[in-house]
C-alpha cells in the first residue's frame, strides 16, 4: 500500500523488471554497465522521490522520522495495546528499491554494498557515517558543489545574507518549503554548509553540545 | 551557548552577541516548533484510537482518549503562541538590527561628509583662488615679455608669410609691382638663409636652384593675376 503511494508516480526504467538486474553479473563489462544503470535508477527514484538517503538495505531514510518515532513510542507505553498497524501508516516505508515484488527479486546485500560504494566512487553518494556504513548513504542527485550554489543562490534571493538560520530552519521553514533542499537529510546539509564555509560564504554555529545548530551566511 | 565561530576563511562573516541571542531564540522556537509537530501527531493517533475504543464499545476508554485529546489541543495551542511570541521578537530584534545599521551608515556618512567640509574651509578656497588669480597675472607677464621679445626680429617675417600664403590662396590680390617686391624680398632671404617661410611654397625647386624658384613664382603670380 505504502509503496504504491511513495513511489506511484515514478516510472522505473525497463530493466527494473528484469531479474538478472537484480544479481550481480559475472562478466565485468556487463558488471560495470549494470552499475552505472543502478546508479541511474537511485538517483533519478530519489530525486523523483526526495530522498536524500537510503538505508543499508535501499530504504529511504528520514533524519527527522526517527524522532518522532521515539516519541510515539513512548506514547505507547502509556496505552498500550495493539496499534501496530497504525504505527507503520504514520510514516514507516518498507519498500526498499533492492527489492523488486512484480518479478521476486532482491538484490543481496554485498551486491548493495558494491552498488553503493560505486556511487560514492563517483561522488553521487557519501557514507553517512564513514565508521559505521550501516547508518546508510546519503544521495546526492546534485553534487556537493551544485547544492552549494542552489542553497547559497536561494540566501540570497530571498535576501537572507548576514541573518542568522538555524539548520532546521533552512531544512523545514516555512521560505524552503518549495526548495529542492526541503526536508534535506540532517548529515548532507551539513556537510553542504562546511563547503560553503570553506569557500568563505558562510560560518557555522554550535550549541554546547558541539553539535552544529546555526549558520550564517555572507557575502564573498 | 559553546563557543560559535568555527573560520577557515579570513572572508567568513562573524558572529556577533547579537547573532548568538538570534540564534538561541531560533532555536528555541525550532524546539516549539517540533514539540508542536509532535503533538499533532499524537492527538491524530488519539482520534484514531478513540474511534477504534468506539468501535469495540470501550466508551469509557474512548472518553479518557478524547479528555487527553482535549487537553493536548489546548497545549497545541499554547505552543501557536508561544511560537507567534518568539518569532515576533526575532523579528523585533532583527528589525532593530537593521536599524541600527542604519544609524550606523548615517553616522558614517555624516562623518565623511564632515571631514569633506573641513578640507573645503572658506579660508583655504581663498587663498586658493588668491593663489590661483597670482598664477594667472603671472602667466600673462610671461607671455607678454616673451611676445615682445618675439616680435623685434621676427614679426616682419611673420607678416610676410602671413601675405605670401594670402597671395598664393588667391584671398589678397596685390598688384604685380607689390608681389615683385615680395619677391625679391624671399629671394633674398632665401639666399641668406636656408629655412624661411616660402619654404612652404617651393620645396622641390630649392634642391634644383634659387634662380629657377624665382621665375616660378612670377609665373605662379602672373597665373593668379
Amino acid at each position: 500500500m505504502n509503496d504504491i503511494k511513495k513511489t506511484g508516480k515514478f516510472e522505473f526504467p525497463k530493466v527494473y523488471n528484469f531479474p538478472p538486474f537484480f544479481t550481480e553479473q559475472p562478466n565485468s563489462n556487463t558488471f560495470q554497465s549494470q552499475l552505472e544503470q543502478w546508479k541511474d535508477v537511485i538517483i533519478k527514484y530519489c530525486k523523483f522521490n526526495k530522498l536524500f538517503a537510503l538505508s543499508i538495505t535501499g530504504k529511504p531514510l528520514e533524519s527527522e522520522k526517527d524522532e518522532l518515532d521515539n516519541y510515539e513510542d513512548n506514547d505507547e507505553e502509556i496505552d498500550d495495546d495493539d496499534d501496530d498497524d497504525n504505527d507503520n501508516e504514520v510514516g514507516n516505508n518498507d519498500f526498499s528499491i533492492f527489492k523488486n515484488d512484480n518479478i521476486n527479486r532482491t538484490v543481496s546485500n554485498q551486491f548493495i554494498r558494491k552498488i553503493y560504494e560505486f556511487l560514492i566512487e563517483s561522488e553521487a553518494g557519501e557514507w553517512i557515517d564513514l565508521k559505521n556504513k550501516n547508518h546508510g548513504i546519503l544521495i546526492y542527485w546534485y553534487g556537493i558543489e551544485e547544492w552549494s550554489q542552489i542553497l547559497y543562490d536561494w540566501i540570497d534571493n530571498t535576501g537572507q545574507l548576514n541573518s542568522i538560520l538555524t539548520i532546521y530552519e533552512i531544512r523545514k521553514g516555512n521560505l524552503s518549503i518549495n526548495q529542492e533542499f526541503y526536508n534535506m537529510n540532517n548529515h548532507m546539509l551539513i556537510k553542504i554548509l562546511n563547503n560553503l564555509v570553506n569557500q568563505g560564504k558562510a560560518t557555522i554555529m554550535k550549541d554546547e553540545n558541539n553539535n552544529i545548530v546555526g549558520v550564517k551566511f555572507g557575502g564573498v | 551557548m559553546g563557543n560559535t565561530t568555527s573560520s577557515t576563511s579570513p572572508s567568513n562573516p562573524k558572529i556577533t552577541a547579537h547573532d548568538k541571542a538570534v540564534l538561541q531564540l531560533k532555536l528555541q522556537r525550532d524546539k516549539v516548533f517540533k514539540s508542536k509537530q509532535k503533538l499533532e501527531v499524537i492527538i491524530n493517533h488519539e482520534t484514531k484510537l478513540a474511534k477504534k475504543f468506539i468501535k469495540s464499545k470501550e466508551l469509557e476508554k474512548a472518553k479518557l482518549t478524547l479528555r487527553k485529546k482535549k487537553r493536548q489541543e489546548s497545549l497545541l495551542n499554547n505552543l501557536e503562541r508561544q511560537i507567534n511570541t518568539l518569532e515576533e521578537l526575532i523579528d523585533t530584534i532583527e528589525f532593530k538590527l537593521i536599524e541600527k545599521d542604519v544609524l550606523y551608515g548615517l553616522e558614517q556618512g555624516n562623518k565623511v561628509l564632515k571631514e569633506i567640509n573641513n578640507e573645503m574651509s572658506i579660508e583655504k578656497i581663498d587663498k586658493i583662488m588668491d593663489d590661483t588669480a597670482d598664477a594667472i597675472a603671472y602667466q600673462n607677464e610671461l607671455s607678454e615679455r616673451l611676445g615682445t621679445q618675439l616680435t623685434n626680429g621676427e614679426e616682419d617675417e611673420v607678416d610676410e608669410e602671413l601675405r605670401l600664403l594670402e597671395i598664393e590662396m588667391g584671398v589678397v590680390k596685390s598688384t604685380p609691382h607689390v608681389i615683385k617686391e615680395d619677391t625679391t624680398k624671399v629671394k633674398q632671404k632665401l639666399d641668406s638663409i636656408p629655412v624661411v617661410p616660402s619654404n612652404i611654397i617651393t620645396n622641390e625647386d630649392q634642391e634644383i636652384g634659387g634662380e629657377e624658384e624665382e621665375e616660378e613664382n612670377d609665373n605662379r603670380v602672373s597665373q593668379l593675376a
